[in-house]
């Protein structure tokens, strides 16, 4: 990045809050004499004050006969807790132009290294570029091949586990994702309440129960369902039987295993 | 994923026709967006929280038990842990109990449901007994036979003060 030989010509920073933005930088003048001559006196790395409101601040300023060559420029956001816009400009006292705009949580860093603009975040990781994070609706068409997937964006794929829990014959919770509530309605029929519904009633909702034997006498054996009519979108009834003839009886299992996949 | 436990607290739901749901309510659970009325404990790992409020109370009953006629926040320790008459539960606004004329029920259900699967195996005996000419050994099936008969009417179902004499009536499955 090169700032021309002049006073007009700068390199600022825009910043749009009372953070603390720590801006230094370092930087190589050349003389425009032909040929060119590196200013060896002139090579001191741009340490500035700490810009602690909203301000245009120069960074690097252009001076007569010479031409500076910014090798590396870093702002970071010293505030313990207030965000703030950095705005990296040019301008010939003409023209102004805009380099570069972020925003700086705190903690956060952005980074010029003599080719390209990083933002760092809080534990000096660099950010992904938001731009190409998959959005709800490529997350749920599941068919973008050059966007990356958030944390987030992972539970709108359709193929994604919507809502699932383990549970005991009581109602008692012993793993789950996505739900508020069980509810043992009497023997052999549990009761789910998602916590975010889904869009209809048109989901998948899968079930399986653990034997209470490993023998297969009828009584042992356990046959479970999802119980009739009642899916809903926020919540889904189960219920379990044993084989015994002539008629099934409802039956209690040892845990309860349900699935639920959709859209919401 | 790290061993997070969901926490719950019981709440004994009575519903029309006098039988009780007992819910678990999540007051601690994980997800990827928050339920009404919670906040978020640990955003990055999805756990919130929620008060027990009334708000939250009739939210959640509505949605798990449509036909809910009242609700009551319980211990634990008040549900019974035999669920041989967890059918016949009822909650008087103090504690759980038992509705009796259900756990009668229960009890003659089960016998009927039981011998379902025994009378065709006694038919079959009594009819190789008689085959084979075994008229002694026919006369005891068909006694085992008449007795699955009588079994519901079975006079101490109705004498029982309360399901602990009422259990041992329960047949073996």
């Amino acid at each position: 990045m090169l700032v021309g030989s002049s006073t007009s010509h700068k390199i600022q920073v825009v910043t749009s809050a009372a953070a603390d933005i720590e801006v230094a930088g370092s930087y190589i003048t050349i003389s425009t004499a032909t040929p060119p001559v590196v200013q060896g006196t002139s090579v001191l790395p741009a340490i500035l004050a700490s810009i602690v409101t909203a301000a245009t601040t120069d960074i690097f300023v252009g001076a007569a006969s010479t031409i500076e060559r910014v090798m590396e420029c870093s702002l970071r956001n010293n505030h313990a807790s207030t965000a703030c816009d950095v705005t990296l400009q040019r301008t010939d006292g003409t023209n102004t132009d805009t380099v570069i705009k972020c925003t700086l949580l705190a903690g956060e860093s952005l980074i010029y290294n003599g080719a390209s603009w990083l933002h760092y975040d809080a534990n000096g990781a660099i950010y992904p570029s938001v731009g190409n994070a998959a959005t709800q609706a490529e997350m749920e068409a599941g068919t973008a091949t050059n966007k990356y997937v958030t944390p987030q964006g992972v539970n709108w794929h359709p193929g994604a586990c919507k809502c699932w829990v383990v549970a005991g014959i009581t109602g008692n919770v012993l793993a789950s994702w996505n739900v508020t509530s069980l509810t043992d309605t009497g023997v052999g029929i549990l009761t789910i309440t998602i916590a975010t519904d889904f869009s209809s009633v048109n989901y998948c909702c899968l079930v399986s129960v653990e034997a209470p034997a490993t023998t297969w006498a009828v009584a042992n054996t356990r046959e479970c369902h999802v119980r009739s009519a009642t899916l809903a979108a926020g919540s889904v009834s189960v219920d379990c039987v044993d084989n015994t003839a002539t008629t099934s009886l409802i039956k209690d299992p040892t845990t309860w295993h349900v699935a639920m996949f959709g859209d919401q | 994923m790290d061993k997070f436990q969901a926490q719950t607290i019981k709440v004994a739901v009575t519903c029309k026709g006098g039988g009780v749901s007992i819910m678990s309510l999540v007051i601690v659970g994980r997800g990827n967006s928050l339920p009404s009325y919670a906040t978020w404990i640990d955003r990055e790992k999805g756990i919130w929280t929620r008060d027990v409020n009334e708000s939250v109370l009739a939210e959640e009953v509505s949605r798990a038990v449509p036909d809910a006629l009242g609700y009551r926040i319980i211990d634990e320790s008040e549900i019974p842990k035999d669920r041989t008459f967890r059918d016949a539960l009822k909650d008087d606004g103090k504690s759980l109990g038992y509705e009796m004329a259900k756990a009668r029920d229960i009890v003659r259900q089960n016998i009927r449901h039981t011998r379902a699967s025994a009378m065709p195996l006694l038919d079959n005996k009594w009819m190789r007994a008689i085959g084979q000419g075994k008229k002694f050994d026919a006369d005891a099936i068909e006694n085992d036979r008449q007795r699955w008969r009588d079994a519901p009417a079975d006079p101490r179902i109705d004498s029982s003060a309360n399901v602990e004499e009422l259990k041992p009536l329960m047949p073996e499955s």
